[in-house]
C-alpha cells in the first residue's frame, strides 16, 4: 500500500505539471518531453507573431521547439470570426473548377491552396493584436497553420478566436514561418506530405500552389500573354521566408455571438505579382511556375490581394 | 459440433460439390465457422520513414481506435467469401497479398465475373492517407470499407445482409464482442475491416534501407534512377514526393482519353476533375502490374513511357505532365529505382494472411 501510495504521489505531480503547463497533447503522443519542449517552443512563436513572424531566431536544434503542434492558446475567450477565402478575376467571382471567361481565353484552375498562420488583428492605432487559428469548432489549429484548399470546401474558411473591437484589417503570414518550413514530411496535417504543399526542390514548404488549363478563344487574335498558368511560391529554410500579406477593410467583432466574413482573393493581383520582371535567376530550380512564385512572393507586400468584402 | 468439426465438414462439402462438378455455382454462404491464425502483433507496425512519425495506431480515427481483436477480426473478414452474395468472393480475391494486395487483372471480376472499370489498387501504407478508391469518394478506410461489399459489380451483398451472415457464426460473434463490446453491426463490420487495411505497412524495401544508410541491395543504376526521380529532369517527385511517393492528390495525369472514364469529375460534378485519379503511393509498384487506374498499361516500362511521351495528350491533362527528355538508360535507371521500392517482408508477412 505504501508502494502505491508513492506511485500515486508521482502521477498527481506530473498531472499538475501538466496542468499549470496547459499542455494537453490531444494529439496523442504518449510523448511528454516532446509536449514539454513544445510548451518552450509556444513561448518562443508568440514572440515571433508579435515581431512579424517570417525570421525565427534559433538554429536547427531550436526549430522543432519553435513549431510545436500543440500550441499555447492566447487567449481562452472572445468570439469566434469565420473568414472565407473567395477567389476573384475582373471583379467576378473567380471560380476553381470551372472554366472563367477572360479576354483571350478561359482559365480553369485545377488545383489552389495556401497556407495562412500567425494572423493579427489590426487596432484603430495601428497596433497588432496577435489571435489564435481555431477549427469551425474551436480548437487550435495543429502548429498554427490553416490549409486553404479549393478541393476541400470546408477548408476555405479560416476561423479566429477575437476579442470584441473595431479592427481597421489583419495581417497575416502567407504561408508557414521558417521554424514550421523545415521541409520535415513527418509532420501531421496540415503540414504533411497530404498537404500537397513538399516543396521538392530544396529543404522546405510551399505556401501557394496554383496550377490551371488555359484554353484560347479560337477566334481571338493572339495579343497578350494569358496569365501564368502555374504559380508555386515556396521558402528556402533559413533563406527564403513566407511574406506577411495585408488584410484590408473594417472588421467589428461584437462581444457575444459569432461574425462571418468574406476575404476577397484577388487573382488579379496575384497575377500582376507572378508576372512582374523581377529577376529571380537565382531561385533554386528555374521552371516558370517556381519563377512566377518567387516574383508574387516578393511583391505580395505591396499587393492587396486580400479585401474583405462589405458585410 | 466443434468448431473444428464444422470446418472440416464445411471443407468436405466444398470437395463433394466440386467432384459433382457444380463448380462455383453452389457455393454455401456459412462464414467461415473458425480459423488459425497467423502468430504476431498486427498492429506493432510503426510509420516508415518520412512518413508523419508515430505509430500506425496514431492514425486511427478517434471513433474506431487501433486494436489487435478489431485488426485480427478485419482481417479474418478480409478472407471472408460470405461478404459476396454468391459467396464466392472476399477482399482478397481481387487485393491479392503477393501483388501488394492488387489485382493482377487490368480490372477485376466481381460476382458472376462482372466486369469493373478499375484496376483494384494496392493496399499499402493507406493508413496516412485521407481518400481512398481512385476517384477519392470515401474520406476514411472505414468509409470504403463496405463498398466494395454493396457494389453490384463487385461483391453485391448488402451491408445489412453481410451483418446477418456474420451474425450466424458465433466465433465471429464472439470476436465481435471481443473488439467492439456489441454485436455485429454494418458500422463495426466496417471498421473491423478498416482495422487490418490500416496496418498493411510496407517499409522495408531497398530504398527504406538505403534512407537509413544500408546499400547492400540499393545498386548503383537504382541510386541513379533515384536522382532522376527526384529531380526536375522526371520530375516525379512533384506528385510523389519522398516519404510515402504520394501526395495523396487527384490530377489528370494523361492518361486520360475522350469518352473514358471521367474520374474525379463523376464525383464533384467540376469539369477541371475530369480525369483526375488518385496518385497511389509507389511502394511495391513493381509487383502491382498492371498500371494506372484502369489497368490499361501492362509494364512499369509502358508507365514511364507514357510520362515521356507526355500523356496521351488530351487537353484536360495537368499542366505539369509534360514531354520528358529521358534517354533510353535513364529509363532503365528510373525502373532500377522503382524495383528497389519492392518490399519482400511486406509481401511475404505471414500476419497478413489466414492460415491455411
Amino acid at each position: 500500500m505504501r508502494f502505491q501510495a508513492a506511485l500515486g504521489y508521482v502521477v498527481v505531480t506530473i498531472a499538475l505539471t501538466g496542468c499549470a503547463s496547459n499542455n494537453g497533447d490531444p494529439i496523442g503522443n504518449g510523448n511528454g518531453v516532446a509536449g514539454a519542449g513544445g510548451l518552450a517552443g509556444g513561448g518562443v512563436g508568440g514572440s515571433t507573431i508579435a515581431n512579424g513572424g517570417a525570421g525565427v531566431a534559433g538554429g536547427a536544434g531550436a526549430a522543432a521547439e519553435a513549431c510545436p503542434e500543440t500550441r499555447t492558446p492566447l487567449r481562452s475567450t472572445g468570439t469566434v470570426v469565420e473568414l472565407g477565402f473567395a477567389p476573384t478575376l475582373a471583379g467576378k467571382p473567380f471560380v476553381v473548377g470551372e472554366p472563367n471567361t477572360v479576354v483571350g481565353g478561359q482559365i480553369s484552375p485545377l488545383n489552389l491552396r495556401f497556407y495562412v498562420s500567425e494572423l493579427s488583428l489590426t487596432a484603430a492605432d495601428g497596433s497588432q493584436l496577435p489571435v489564435d487559428l481555431v477549427s469551425a469548432a474551436g480548437q487550435l489549429e495543429p502548429y498554427g497553420v490553416h490549409l486553404v484548399n479549393f478541393e476541400e470546401p470546408a477548408s476555405t474558411s479560416i476561423h479566429v478566436l477575437a476579442p470584441a473591437g473595431d479592427y481597421t484589417g489583419a495581417r497575416f503570414t502567407f504561408g508557414i514561418n521558417d521554424a514550421c518550413n523545415s521541409g520535415d514530411a513527418n509532420r501531421d496535417a496540415p503540414l504533411s506530405a497530404n498537404s500537397q504543399m513538399v516543396w521538392p526542390h530544396v529543404a522546405g514548404s510551399l505556401f501557394l500552389r496554383y496550377e490551371a488549363q488555359w484554353q484560347a478563344d479560337a477566334t481571338a487574335a493572339a495579343t497578350a500573354a494569358p496569365p501564368p498558368s502555374m504559380i508555386h511560391m515556396g521558402g528556402v529554410v533559413g533563406s527564403v521566408f513566407a511574406p506577411q500579406a495585408t488584410l484590408t477593410g473594417a472588421l467589428a467583432v461584437p462581444a457575444t455571438g459569432s461574425v462571418t466574413r468574406t476575404i476577397q482573393v484577388s487573382f488579379d493581383e496575384i497575377f500582376r505579382g507572378a508576372s512582374s520582371s523581377d529577376d529571380v535567376s537565382n531561385v533554386p530550380i528555374p521552371t516558370p511556375e517556381v519563377i512566377a512564385g518567387e516574383r508574387l512572393r516578393r511583391a505580395v507586400p505591396t499587393l492587396t490581394i486580400f479585401t474583405l468584402a462589405a458585410p | 459440433m466443434t468448431s473444428l468439426a464444422l470446418a472440416r465438414a464445411r471443407w468436405l462439402t466444398g470437395v463433394v460439390a466440386l467432384l459433382a462438378g457444380l463448380g462455383c455455382a453452389d457455393h454455401d454462404a456459412t462464414p467461415t465457422a473458425e480459423v488459425a491464425e497467423p502468430a504476431g502483433a498486427l498492429t506493432e507496425a510503426t510509420a516508415p520513414s518520412g512518413f508523419p512519425a508515430g505509430s500506425v495506431a496514431r492514425t486511427a480515427p478517434p471513433d474506431n481506435p487501433l486494436t489487435e481483436a478489431r485488426a485480427r477480426l478485419g482481417r479474418r473478414l478480409f478472407y471472408e467469401t460470405a461478404l459476396s452474395r454468391t459467396a464466392t468472393i472476399s477482399c482478397s480475391s481481387c487485393h491479392v497479398q503477393e501483388h501488394a494486395f492488387s489485382d493482377p487483372n487490368p480490372v477485376s471480376s466481381g460476382v458472376e465475373e462482372q466486369q469493373g472499370t478499375r484496376n483494384a489498387p494496392a493496399l499499402v501504407n493507406l493508413a496516412w492517407s485521407q481518400r481512398f478508391f481512385w476517384d477519392g469518394r470515401a474520406a476514411s478506410l472505414e468509409e470504403q470499407a463496405g463498398k466494395p461489399i454493396e457494389n453490384p459489380i463487385e461483391m453485391d451483398l448488402a451491408l445489412d445482409d453481410a451483418v446477418a451472415r456474420i451474425s450466424e457464426n458465433r466465433s465471429y460473434v464472439k470476436d465481435f464482442q471481443a473488439a467492439f463490446a456489441e454485436p455485429v453491426t454494418t458500422d463495426n463490420l466496417q471498421k473491423a475491416i478498416a482495422s487490418f487495411v490500416r496496418v498493411l505497412v510496407s517499409g522495408n524495401s531497398p530504398y527504406d534501407r538505403h534512407l537509413a544508410g544500408d546499400d547492400d541491395q540499393f545498386s548503383a543504376a537504382a541510386a541513379r534512377g533515384e536522382q532522376l526521380f527526384f529531380g526536375e529532369k522526371a520530375a516525379c517527385f512533384h506528385c510523389h514526393p519522398q516519404g510515402a511517393l504520394t501526395n495523396d492528390g487527384l490530377f489528370n495525369d494523361g492518361s486520360y482519353r475522350d469518352g473514358a472514364d471521367e474520374g474525379r469529375k463523376a464525383v464533384t460534378g467540376r469539369s477541371s476533375d475530369l480525369g483526375k485519379f488518385k496518385v497511389p503511393g509507389l511502394r511495391n509498384i513493381a509487383v502491382s502490374a498492371p498500371y494506372m487506374h484502369d489497368g490499361s498499361l501492362a509494364t512499369l516500362r509502358d508507365v514511364v513511357e507514357q510520362y515521356v511521351a507526355g500523356g496521351l495528350g488530351h487537353p484536360s491533362t495537368d499542366p505539369q505532365i509534360v514531354p520528358l527528355q529521358l534517354s533510353s538508360d535513364e529509363i532503365d535507371d528510373l525502373l532500377e529505382f522503382l524495383d528497389a521500392l519492392t518490399d519482400s517482408d511486406f509481401l511475404n508477412d505471414q500476419r497478413f494472411r489466414l492460415a491455411p
